[in-house]
């Protein structure tokens, strides 16, 4: 019959350096050491048995001398880095925090292993081992705490005995010599460095197969397929681009994201897989710059609203993401450094600014006529309006007002893609709906780029 | 008292929301992991940090000293030849063992000889461990509760006492929400060479911020019965350690855990009862049993009261 100790993690959460390994190596020793075993009975003798004849406890221990075999648990593998208190804390002198390597070994709640020899034990010596093992409150760190009996037989897991030779994936285990040799297994490591040993006296590495982690099946969700709508950037630069550029930012972002993507985004690109312009409802991706203020006090660029009507998914998706700054020699000396994402979602809830609900919208980049029309200017720019808005599928009865501002300061066409001749008239404008509509709202030419934006004025 | 260990588990939720931010770590940021079923887990406190939460609950902060109930226990402060607060055995990360104990001073006498006199230190002479736990508690009685490692080579044996008491926070079910802001400057609206710049605090800065939700946030607790009774104190020290250490758990579990800004986990409400099916008595009561338990290890003291050391500054001294 053999004897079998139990060792139950209770936490599942183990942490023992490997004799002849530093801490902050990040390995784990497991299973636990023959050598660390017999030692944490020993320990336990001492602490809360010490009535036990030594006679007893030492003819136990010896008993229990042979390399042992093992009954795993599945594990998986972490850790965490704690910055260590420096014990220094002198005035003057940098203070000392070196950074520590916690490795855990990471079970079930309350696994068990077993640790099983080959060594038939009186009913003496059994009830002294049970003894001991009681006293083994943790093995490794004082976290790692467990509870140990001596048990009949081992359960299930995966069975590791010694192995004779080297193979490749084995792990060595620090194991007494037979005869056990007591003196050396009180022996503490700085005792046995000061002996220039790397190893106790009388004691082996013994070989067992390497138990490996669990690679645990990440469980799989249902396919949701993200879809968002609109993916906000806030922009970080020493000099933010004006709010007259904003047809230039936009133009550089849609280029980003089409370099970016490769071309092959028909979202993205505004144009399908032969080149050709999307026709439909508008629904493929705007550039909206937003500017630092909604009045004419606005004098600066400083984020930009990445909209889809008919949603951003998957590879798109990741690639707007992806978008981290724009330079350009389009954007002179104010290439925006750094972008980051705050926000993704409906307009409406991102960029609220742009997309709330309100009857009267008034321009925050000019309104650029798309077609020839006939008649006063006003009457003209309303016809354009209502085309732009039937084009959308948005009500078209609008009320349509000049609105006076610097509207021509905009740059109006796209820097190196067109020529300055092809600059448009341009105008403010207010749009005065029957209904409250939501938004965003960006009608006219270069809408995906930035012009005709309005915003919604609510009282 | 022949139950060997107070195993606890409480199940905590956020106080607002659902959304909590985890400890962080140098390099790693947060401690996911997966256990072997394939749980999605999460550290949320480490063991090192829920021990110095446990600690600060007997600890007055706004006082520098011990809370009121456990006056009459010693432990050692360091204070400057102005008498000034430097530091104390309960606040320090080493606690006895730290620093500023060791360049201290007691009437003219350094405290690591002190010290080393006191647990029966010397070479070649085996470590009395239950003389080295009487003569720990009777210099600070939480060090045997929360541990104290003597590591210095001018204490011969170098003696550690493992904690009793360990804690920590993980969260099962996991996963994260990604969120951001911006810290604006309305004032500065960009930012020229030579005036300040992002560093110094100026302009405007993005950010983003990572949160997690999680199915269960749970907070394991352990109190080592047998090791407590293992220092050899005698039943009314060890008794008054354990129901030192129940107060510490029971105070963290009702105050609420303000672990950081965004971190402010409540327990959900149910029982609190350990693994052998003993509830973790009230407030009240355990504040009680300190009480009569402070009074009653008055033999184990043996006169031992709260020390003041004279800290030099952290000068470094000549090798004698």
């Amino acid at each position: 019959m053999s004897t079998v100790l139990e060792v139950s993690l209770l936490w599942g959460r183990y942490q023992a350096t490997p004799w002849n390994r530093t801490p902050n190596e990040g390995s784990v020793e497991w299973p636990p050491s023959p050598w660390r075993l017999l030692r944490a009975l020993y320990a336990s003798w001492k602490t809360h048995e010490p009535s036990l004849s030594s006679e007893r406890v030492e003819t136990l221990l010896g008993r229990l001398a042979e390399p042992p075999s093992f009954v795993l648990p599945s594990h998986t593998e972490t850790h965490t880095r704690h910055y260590f208190p420096g014990i220094a804390h002198r005035e003057g002198v940098k203070s000392d925090t070196s950074k520590v390597i916690n490795a855990t070994l990471v079970t079930e709640r309350g696994a068990r292993l077993w640790v099983e020899w080959m060594a038939d034990l009186d009913a003496d010596q059994r009830e002294v081992l049970q003894l001991l093992a009681q006293g083994v409150r943790y093995l490794g760190r004082a976290e790692s705490i467990v509870e140990v009996r001596v048990v009949d037989a081992a359960g299930d897991g995966d069975r590791l005995d010694p192995i004779a030779s080297a193979e490749t994936d084995s792990v060595r285990l620090l194991t007494p010599e037979v005869p056990l040799d007591l003196a050396a297994l009180t022996l503490t490591p700085s005792m046995v460095r000061r002996d220039r040993r790397l190893l106790p006296p009388s004691t082996r590495w013994t070989r067992y197969c390497r138990p490996s982690p669990v690679r645990p099946e990440r469980p799989r969700p249902a396919k949701i397929v993200e879809r968002v709508e609109a993916v906000r950037f806030e922009l970080s630069s020493s000099v933010l681009p004006s709010r007259f550029e904003a047809v230039t930012l936009a133009d550089v972002a849609h280029r980003a994201l089409v370099a970016r993507s490769e071309g092959t985004s028909a979202v993205l690109r505004g144009r399908d897989a032969e080149g050709r312009r999307l026709s439909g409802l508008h629904g493929h991706a705007h550039y909206l710059p937003i500017p630092d203020r909604f009045d004419q006090g606005a004098r600066r660029i400083t984020g930009l609203v990445v909209w889809a009507p008919d949603g951003l998914t998957g590879g798109d998706l990741a690639t707007v993401r992806g978008l981290r700054s724009l330079r350009s020699w389009r954007l002179d000396e104010s290439g925006v450094g750094r972008m980051v994402v705050v926000g993704e979602g409906p307009p409406a809830v991102i960029a609220p600014e742009l997309a709330s609900t309100a009857a009267v919208w008034e321009s925050i980049t000019p309104y650029v006529m798309t077609r020839h029309h006939k008649g006063q200017l006003v009457d003209r720019l309303r016809a354009d309006v209502r085309a732009e808005l039937r084009h959308r599928g948005q009500p078209d009865d609008v009320v349509v007002e000049l609105v006076p501002g610097s509207w021509l300061k905009f740059r109006r066409y796209r820097k190196g893609r067109e020529g300055i001749a092809a600059q448009r008239a341009a105008f403010g404008l207010r749009v005065t709906f029957p209904e409250p509509v939501t938004g965003p709202l960006a009608l006219g030419q270069l809408s995906h780029f930035g012009l005709g934006m309005f915003r919604p004025v609510v009282t | 008292m022949t139950k060997s260990r107070i195993l606890i588990d409480v199940e905590l939720e956020p106080a607002i929301g659902s959304r909590f931010q985890p400890t962080g770590f140098p390099d790693l940021g947060h401690a996911e992991f997966r256990r072997p079923n394939g749980a999605a887990s999460l550290l949320v406190e480490s063991e090192q940090s829920m021990a110095n939460h446990l600690e600060a609950t007997l600890w007055d902060d706004s006082a520098n000293e011990p809370v009121e109930l456990i006056a009459g226990l010693p432990h050692v402060r360091v204070v400057r030849d102005d008498g000034s607060f430097v530091t104390s055995s309960r606040v320090e990360a080493h606690r006895l063992a730290s620093a500023f104990v060791k360049d201290s001073t007691l009437g003219g006498a350094n405290m690591v000889g002190i010290i080393r006199d006191r647990l029966g230190l010397s070479e070649d002479v085996l470590l009395d461990h239950r003389k080295i736990a009487r003569e720990v508690f009777r210099l600070d009685p939480l060090a045997l509760l929360h541990g104290v490692f003597f590591a210095d080579g001018k204490w011969p044996g170098q003696p550690r006492i493992a904690r009793a008491v360990t804690a920590f926070i993980e969260a099962e079910g996991v996963q994260r929400v990604e969120s951001g802001g911006v810290k604006k400057d309305a004032v500065r609206h960009s930012i020229a060479e030579g005036s300040g710049g992002s560093s110094e605090g100026y302009g405007t800065v993005p950010f983003a911020r990572t949160a997690w939700t999680a199915e269960r946030i749970v907070a394991s607790f352990s109190v080592d019965l047998k090791q407590i009774r293992s220092y050899g104190l005698g039943d009314a020290a060890s008794s008054l350690l354990a129901d030192l250490a129940q107060f510490e758990i029971r105070s963290l579990l009702n105050d609420g855990m303000r672990l950081r800004t965004a971190c402010d986990l409540v327990p959900t409400g149910q029982p609190v009862i350990d693994k052998a099916g003993d509830p973790l008595p009230a407030l009240e009561e355990l504040e009680a049993r300190v009480r009569a338990g402070v009074t009653a290890v008055g033999d184990v003291l043996d006169g031992a009261s709260t020390i003041d050391v004279l800290w030099d500054g952290g000068k470094r001294k000549e090798k004698k």
